[in-house]
């Protein structure tokens, strides 16, 4: 079924159907929508040429098979993600490829990647056939390199071995210099019709938009309004610290843990805020607790992504709707055991059980 | 059970029986909207044409990688579609350059062959068999590419009506050659020379499955006795995209209404602006009267767009 936004257009596959009088109901009118608004796939209607029979498909003996490392990566359970690795990001129906360069606790850099080493530019590496974990040759283009949020992270194809190499074309890169000879990288982009242009064009727009990929803005949702409530940090803004902590009995690593919205609050703990503030222990209460960063941080960790696909699949949710619904599920959660610190919380465990694993 | 081609790659490790059929599928709408002719041997598109298209994708030059692309990056029934159809429209580009690039080689060598400037080295001396300027150094060029090419870019390209398209002209290739052998320093093998030109002359190799916006097929100037201008508007048209040829008409519009008009995103819309613009330029260096070619231009792309039938009638945004 075709489901045509006017940005994606529809495949020629479709325009075939449709012109032939194949498609069913829904179908006809998602493509005759979007051509209503596209002079260019009118165009390419008015000018297609006539019928093609195609006669009774046949898979040749010899075709091509995809290489056996690649498949066992592709059914593999997900790994931590470190530098150094090649993933495939996904969001909506962007899908590319990418090296992990650096990891940090809530977002990660990476180099755009692509298969088609003969495209690399004069900051890109190239990876031969015999050093890819997949057994084809990779284009790490260095001068691309974005930051993307953990959870377009969606299948780790391998390791590739050309850290040191990045770090070179970086620093070259950022000089404005040519790369050392014994680093293996593309021809420069000099011509103006050169395609490789359009190539890279095409990979940076696609990592501009994984990067600006969100689940907690999308549209408005109970959860994310109640997120958007005043928050317990705006509350203790006043307090002093040291006398929070002396109230509460908290070290000082848990005190600024709570002033910086890293730690939740126990209904207890509440009541002694509303007094050392002035205000009713319940509109404590009723402030909103932050969302834990442990929790964030899991719900957006790949390891959890098939998982929630799953559950979306089952449900008619989006993938994002399911992250906010679980989120809204288990904050209640993570209050409760705000004050035990004997036994903190295991936001993975917490968050494999919600999703059934 | 296997419900889709993308489960049966998965599961398979190759095209079987529902990816065959969406192969086959896909090099007939392709082939009928990109309005590709039929492979050698064949006077039209039966299906035996489309089979052998199919098993050329499957089997030939490249296949491996072509079906890795595809593993890596489908991730469900509806992407594996999408991706294996770009795959498809490569490969045909794909073929189309190499041939391209097959009649560059022969003029090139013709165009070596037949000029004194231009020298092959001799059996038994450094640079045997490589090509040198007549009278200067024959050692093996070892240096970076870059120079080449920057070389190359520096001549100016005049374009030619050929059978084919247009093509670069004689004098244009032979001035490469000149420059780029001097650039060198010393000796080239010939497909290094080829590759240098190739690249200057856009004659990459295309990629596997990236989406990239191409030049539809070369549209031949309708009358011998047509203006000079309106001969470099032919030209420049044919190099033109299906995309850009829209582009051109809201070229002095914002970038969101372009982007509306041609259905791509704002961001891609810029980006495409920004190249048509650099592309005109360098498409119509050479011009006499450029104000007049691009009035020209406007007039073919309009006519292009607008003047025959459209099968929605004329709804346009841009209309």
């Amino acid at each position: 079924m075709p489901n045509i936004s006017f940005y994606s257009h529809p495949l020629l596959t479709e325009l075939a159907d449709y012109v032939d009088g194949l498609l069913e109901d829904a179908s006809r009118r998602d493509v005759e929508d979007h051509l209503s608004a596209c002079l260019e796939c009118r165009i390419a209607i008015r000018d297609a040429l006539p019928l093609i029979k195609i006669g009774t498909p046949l898979a040749p003996e010899h075709a091509a098979v995809l290489d056996s490392r690649l498949t066992e990566a592709l059914g593999s359970d997900t790994p931590e993600p470190d530098a150094g690795q090649l993933w495939r990001l996904r969001w909506g129906d962007t899908t590319a490829l990418a090296v992990l360069i650096k990891v940090g606790a809530d977002d990660f850099t990476v180099a755009p990647a692509s298969l088609d080493e003969w495209m690399a530019d004069d900051y890109t590496v190239v990876v031969a056939p015999s050093w890819s974990p997949i057994g084809t040759g990779i284009a790490v283009w260095v001068g691309l390199e974005s930051i993307v949020p953990p959870y377009v992270l969606d299948v780790c194809l391998g390791e590739v071995d050309v850290l040191d190499q990045i770090a070179a074309v970086r620093q070259a890169y950022r000089k404005g210099i040519s790369v050392e000879e014994v680093i293996v990288v593309g021809p420069p982009i000099i011509e103006v019709v050169d395609e490789r242009r359009e190539y890279r064009d095409g990979l940076a727009l696609e990592f501009a938009s994984l990067s600006e990929a969100e689940w907690l803005d999308l549209p408005a949702s109970p959860a994310q309004e109640t997120l958007a409530a005043e928050s317990l940090v705006n509350l203790l803004r006043p307090v002093d610290p040291r006398g929070l902590a002396e109230a509460l009995g908290l070290d000082a690593p848990s005190t600024f843990a709570l002033l910086g919205g890293e730690r939740l609050l126990a209904p207890e703990e509440a009541s002694i805020i509303g007094r050392m503030v002035g205000i009713d222990p319940a509109v404590v209460l009723a402030a909103t607790p932050p969302v834990p960063p442990g929790l964030l941080r899991e719900l957006n960790h790949p390891d959890h992504r098939r998982a929630i696909e799953a559950r979306a699949a089952q449900t008619g949710h989006t993938d994002s709707e399911e992250r906010r619904l679980a989120l809204r599920e288990l904050l209640p959660v993570a209050a409760r055991r705000a004050g035990d610190e004997a036994a903190p919380l295991d936001w993975r465990r917490l968050v494999r059980d919600r999703f059934g694993r | 059970m296997i419900t889709g081609p993308h489960e049966e790659l998965l599961e398979l490790g190759t095209i079987g029986e529902k990816g065959a059929a969406l192969l086959y599928k896909s090099v007939a709408a392709v082939a009928r909207f990109d309005r590709y002719p039929p492979p050698d041997g064949h006077s039209s598109w039966t299906s035996d044409a489309v089979k052998e298209v199919a098993h050329d994708f499957l089997v030939g030059e490249r296949s491996t990688e072509r079906m890795n692309q595809l593993g890596a990056l489908a991730y469900d029934e509806r992407s594996f579609a999408r991706l294996l159809e770009a795959a498809v429209r490569n490969f045909f580009r794909s073929t189309a350059r190499a041939t391209e690039r097959g009649r560059l080689r022969r003029r090139l060598l013709a165009a070596l062959e037949s000029d004194p400037i231009f020298a092959v080295v001799g059996p038994g001396q450094e640079g045997s068999g490589r090509w040198v300027l007549s009278g200067g150094s024959t050692g093996v060029w070892a240096g970076r590419i870059e120079t080449l090419l920057a070389a190359a870019s520096s001549v100016p390209i005049a374009l030619v009506r050929l059978q084919e398209g247009p093509s670069a002209d004689r004098a244009s290739i032979r001035e490469l050659c000149r420059q780029v052998l001097a650039a060198a320093e010393g000796s080239v093998v010939i497909d290094d020379l080829l590759w240098v030109l190739a690249m200057r002359l856009g004659l990459r190799r295309s990629p596997l499955v990236g989406a990239i916006d191409w030049p539809d097929s070369p549209v031949a100037p309708d009358a011998e006795s047509e203006s000079l201008d309106a001969i470099d508007a032919h030209v420049a048209f044919a190099q033109l995209t299906a995309r850009e040829r829209l582009l051109f008409l809201v070229l002095d519009q914002p970038v969101r209404e372009a982007g509306e008009f041609v259905g791509v995103s704002k961001s891609a819309a810029a980006a495409g602006l920004d190249r048509l613009r650099a592309k005109l330029q360098v498409v119509l260096q050479e011009s006499r009267d450029r104000p007049e070619v691009l009035r020209l231009l406007a007039s073919m792309c309009e006519q292009w767009a607008f003047g025959r039938t459209d099968p929605m009638g004329s709804a346009s945004k841009g209309e």
